[in-house]
């Protein structure tokens, strides 16, 4: 409480900011987690599609026999889904291999600001050394840092222009595929442990037909 | 509020478990490349031997077949005759069926001018041809 008591009307709001900037990440996080079940449950739907026919056709009538036929199917669904990115990333793999081949040098750096890597066209900040003020005993940033490096075009990091936004692009797209994989992969676990449950859950004896009262 | 609130309960959840969450999209991430590997190989080794790699399983075809048949049988199906004889204005309903008893109409002046103006219609249409 004392140190609440010694607190300046400053410090007071810079909390206060510090409290609602922590809800608004929590609320961002918690609509994120919303779209990603959305999206999951859409992807799901292709894995009802891909054992719908068998399903109906009555050609396997086991949940057993469903979930590994669901996943012969998914395993193509995925490398139908995947090849694309997969080519992406083997391309921009194979433009830094070739490079380094050429210039004979295999220790080039594609993170790197001053020649061979991507951060040459972006601005790069000294932040080990960025001027600190104390706050609440802790050392916190309180001012920007120098800049190192300005955005500028390198010939020597044409390799890392081309192998960074592949690779990112590329793996993206792929960890989209795994999620619409695992999707798949649930829904029809799920769908297996249920389709062929024969349940009297809606069932009414009344509506059942009434036998005939034979002559004795 | 409650939508706001169950919202950002789940964040918290979120933002706790994503550890976990990652670690798990990681796994999969890289078992899904060993899949893709070996699905490559598998599909080069069929699209060279002459098959088709990604073609339909054996029992997506049996499938194909059972439904394209039962449709076939929908189709092939006899259509019921529907007796459009009832209904015009020279028959507006059925005859009357004796096993009922008597007929309550016999003697009702009414059915008997519409047996003449059916009559006279009978009449008119020899008397055109």
């Amino acid at each position: 409480m004392i140190i609440f008591l010694k607190l300046t009307e400053n410090d007071k709001r810079l909390l206060i900011a510090l409290l609602l900037i922590l809800i608004l990440l929590f609320v961002i996080f918690g609509y994120l987690g919303l779209l990603v079940k959305k999206i999951m449950k859409k992807q799901g739907d292709k894995g009802e599609d891909l054992i719908h026919d068998v399903v109906k056709a009555g050609v396997i009538k086991s949940p057993k026999k469903l979930v590994l036929f669901g996943i012969r199917k998914n395993y193509r669904q995925l490398f139908k889904d995947a090849w694309i990115p997969f080519c992406i990333m083997l391309v921009s793999s194979l433009i830094l291999i070739l490079y380094c081949a050429f210039s004979n040098n295999w220790g080039v750096n594609v993170f790197d600001y001053e020649k061979y890597g991507i951060r040459t066209l972006f601005f790069v900040f000294d932040w080990e050394h960025a001027p600190r003020a104390n706050f609440f005993g802790m050392e916190l940033i309180s001012n920007w840092p120098d800049v190192l490096s300005a955005p500028h075009w390198s010939n020597d990091a044409i390799a890392s222009y081309f192998f960074v936004p592949g690779m990112l692009v590329g793996g993206i797209w792929f960890l989209v595929c795994v999620q619409a994989y695992i999707a798949r992969t649930y829904r029809i676990y799920k769908k297996s442990k249920t389709i062929f449950n024969r349940s009297l859950d809606n069932f009414d004896a009344s509506d059942a037909p009434v036998d005939e009262i034979k002559p004795e | 509020m409650g939508h706001f609130l169950k919202v950002f309960l789940s964040g918290i959840i979120y933002v706790l478990l994503s550890p976990v969450i990652a670690l798990f999209l990681a796994l999969y991430a890289v078992y899904c490349i060993f899949v893709f590997i070996y699905m490559a190989i598998r599909n080069l080794i069929v699209f060279f031997s002459g098959g088709n790699p990604l073609g339909d399983l054996k029992e997506d075809v049996e499938a194909k077949r059972i439904l394209k048949e039962r449709e076939e049988a929908l189709l092939n199906q006899p259509q019921p005759q529907i007796n459009n004889y009832y209904g015009t204005i020279s028959q507006p309903y059925p005859p009357y069926n004796p096993e009922y008893g008597p007929n309550p109409f016999e003697n009702d002046e009414s059915s008997k001018l519409e047996e003449e103006s059916s009559n006279e219609e009978q009449d008119d249409e020899e008397v055109n041809l």
